[in-house]
């Protein structure tokens, strides 16, 4: 992949050119089609993804009902930051929405450039827990939200 | 270390499980310019939206996280920390900077804080700190996010089970199998186990293995509400026990007081509103008037007793408040079966009315509905004019607030017909008894008093009480619940 392409990307900004080479050598885009899901909740995550293009449905696994948490939609977003934390399983399933493009990125790669330079690891990983807390920030809306609706006597 | 202040930081930083695989001589560092800081009961510690500048450890005390959206508008309890150690305010080392929750101290409270600059210049001097600090907050962030989550699961399913079971579940490979954690969905099945299922979280939350602690902590979050209602479960039998149970010496004025008392400590604790107390009259020895709500079955106690809170709730919160005495409540005779109510009313000294069963005191003549009818005018008429303030629900049934009124029954105004002096007729309306108490706003309103006389010349001609009762009273009474609905919407 173009190291240009990928420091298009809004979390690869700002990155020396090395970093970025080494990474794009290592990352592929793929092309996935609607209801695809790219992500199992409860599996180990190897691979981190971007989306490019398109829509992901974040999912929770409630007895045998998938429950619907969140919609990405942005571009550069951030999917399977549990590659980065123990016990690095997915804490969610990750399914297209839309037919979407995305940067696949295995997490070797990441951490291979850490080890090199754990300065750019610092900044990455900012940027890693600066994605999370945006979601929880967007879940902890829906949240008052749903709750504000249930005090009006209204189901969500 | 230099001093006691630094030693202290050092001690609390080595402690946190947040800092937990960090090395010591980066935690040194920081404990350098870290400072514990009293916050008192209620005090800010920091608010949602404002420049992050400091991340917090809990040294002791409680923090309640609280978050809205921006546009204003209710805002949510997320998090209550009582865990040592925990940290608060990570947003100080996230983008853009700025904390996203608004944190207050329920108690006295000590927080150490470390300041962002001496976080971020430990990570320029030694970029693995940063990176480890790093990872540490996307575990910390990772771990909100998954229990915010679960909360919108069990708002989904309105079952908070589900969501602890998928919490659990989900935490499968941090928590050993032997964990007393599991049988947490178990024991939330049964109302006589809840109280087994807070004290193993108690239990965690003190000794557990970090992952025990800390997912007893989210299942506490969760199981807040469900807190609330034991608690109020476990009032209701204080209550009955200290009226059943009263010595056969203590007066029923005695037993009514001590009763009051009680539910105006359970009442208190519950989101209430009450209005138009400016109308009750000035002295006692009237009549209040009100319409009955269901109780939510929740309430049931383990022998088929249901208080009926709307009523304990004008007596103690409105009356008595007036007053200082409790009032007497007018109540149907229990049937034969019902002898957990009986229990309860003999004790309160309340006055009886009959409603169609036959007991073995039925086959006495002057027993006859006719007696009945005296005996109540007379026993009722008799507290009016010593100045007692009588209760009465005059459905003589109950139902849901969008259903309530039911017709009415003469009874009260006949007895208000019957004394001299004619007492008062004080209307009351209520609403939302018929819900959970945790979760919703109940209400009283009080009316007007009116005298029967301005209304019904004869109160002895049946059919032009009877026009009156339905005609007037029962459309005002329609009227004054919606109202009193109206108003504990609004206060919700």
């Amino acid at each position: 992949m173009d190291p240009a392409k990928l420091e298009g990307l809004a979390f690869f900004a700002g990155l020396p050119r090395w970093a970025l080479e080494v990474l794009a050598g290592a990352a592929r885009e793929e092309e996935v089609p609607a209801g695809r899901v790219v992500l199992h909740q409860h599996d180990r995550v190897r691979t981190v993804l971007f989306l490019v293009e398109g829509a992901l449905q974040i999912l929770v696994r409630v007895g045998d009902d998938d429950l619907l948490v969140g919609v990405l939609g942005g571009y550069g977003e951030l999917v399977g930051w549990s590659a980065f934390r123990p016990p690095y399983r997915a804490t969610a399933t990750v399914r297209c929405e839309r037919p979407s493009r995305l940067v696949a990125l295995p997490v070797t790669a990441f951490e291979e450039l850490f080890s090199r330079d754990p300065g750019l690891g610092y900044l990455l990983l900012g940027r890693v827990a600066a994605g999370v807390a945006d979601r929880l920030e967007q879940a902890r809306e829906r949240l008052v939200t749903a709750t504000a609706q249930g005090a009006m006597g209204e189901r969500p | 270390v230099s001093g006691p202040r630094e030693a202290e930081a050092l001690g609390q930083l080595l402690g946190s499980p947040f800092f937990e695989g960090f090395d010591p001589r980066d935690l040194a560092e920081l404990a350098r310019g870290a400072a514990v800081v009293p916050f008192d009961t209620y005090e800010l510690v920091f608010l949602q939206g404002d420049p992050a500048t400091s991340l917090f450890l809990l040294v002791s005390g409680s923090v309640e996280l609280r978050v809205g959206r921006p546009t204003g508008g209710p805002t949510l309890v997320v998090q209550t920390v009582t865990h040592q150690g925990y940290p608060i305010g990570w947003s100080a080392m996230v983008a853009p900077f700025t904390y996203r929750a608004t944190a207050t101290a329920l108690e006295p409270t000590r927080l150490l804080a470390v300041s962002q600059d001496a976080l971020r210049r430990r990570a320029a001097a030694r970029p693995e700190f940063g990176m480890t600090l790093m990872r540490a907050v996307v575990g910390v962030a990772g771990d909100r996010l998954r229990a915010t989550r679960t909360r919108l699961v069990a708002r989904r399913y309105d079952d908070v089970v589900v969501a602890i079971r998928d919490l659990l579940h989900q935490s499968g490979p941090r928590l050993s199998v032997a964990s007393p954690l599991h049988r947490l969905p178990y024991y939330l099945e049964h109302r006589l186990t809840l109280a087994d299922a807070f004290s193993t979280l108690d239990a965690l939350a003190d000794h557990g293995e970090p992952a025990e602690r800390e997912l007893a902590g989210l299942c506490a979050d969760l199981l807040d509400r469900v807190r609330q209602e034991l608690d109020l479960y476990r009032q209701l039998q204080t209550i009955y026990q200290t009226v059943a149970g009263a010595g056969p010496e203590t007066r029923p004025e005695e037993v009514r007081l001590r009763s009051t008392l009680e539910f105006r400590r359970l009442f208190a604790a519950i989101r209430h509103r009450i209005e138009g107390t400016e109308h009750l009259p000035g002295r006692p020895g009237h009549i209040f008037i009100m319409n009955h709500l269901r109780n939510h079955p929740d309430n049931l106690l383990p022998n088929n007793v249901l208080l009926t809170l709307d009523t304990h709730f004008v007596s103690s919160m409105v009356v008595f408040e007036r007053y200082g005495e409790a009032p007497v409540r007018v109540v149907r005779k229990s049937r034969p079966d019902e002898y957990g109510f009986q229990q309860f009313y003999d004790r309160l000294g309340y006055v009886y009315v009959y409603s169609g069963h036959v007991d073995a005191g039925d086959e006495d003549p002057d027993t006859s509905p006719e007696a009945r009818r005296r005996l109540f005018l007379e026993v009722a008429g008799a507290h009016l004019e010593r100045g007692k303030n009588l209760v009465i629900c005059p459905e003589g049934s109950s139902t849901f607030t969008d259903r309530s009124p039911l017709r009415f029954r003469p009874g009260a105004f006949r007895l208000a017909a019957h004394v001299r002096p004619e007492p008062l007729l004080v209307p009351v309306a209520v609403a939302n008894f018929d819900k959970k108490l945790t979760a919703t706003t109940i209400a009283s309103v009080v009316h007007e008093p009116f005298r029967l006389s301005d209304f019904v010349a004869d109160p002895g001609d049946d059919r032009a009480l009877l026009d009156f009762i339905n005609h007037q009273v029962g459309p005002w009474f329609r009227d004054w619940v919606r109202e009193a609905a109206a108003l504990a919407d609004w206060a919700s």
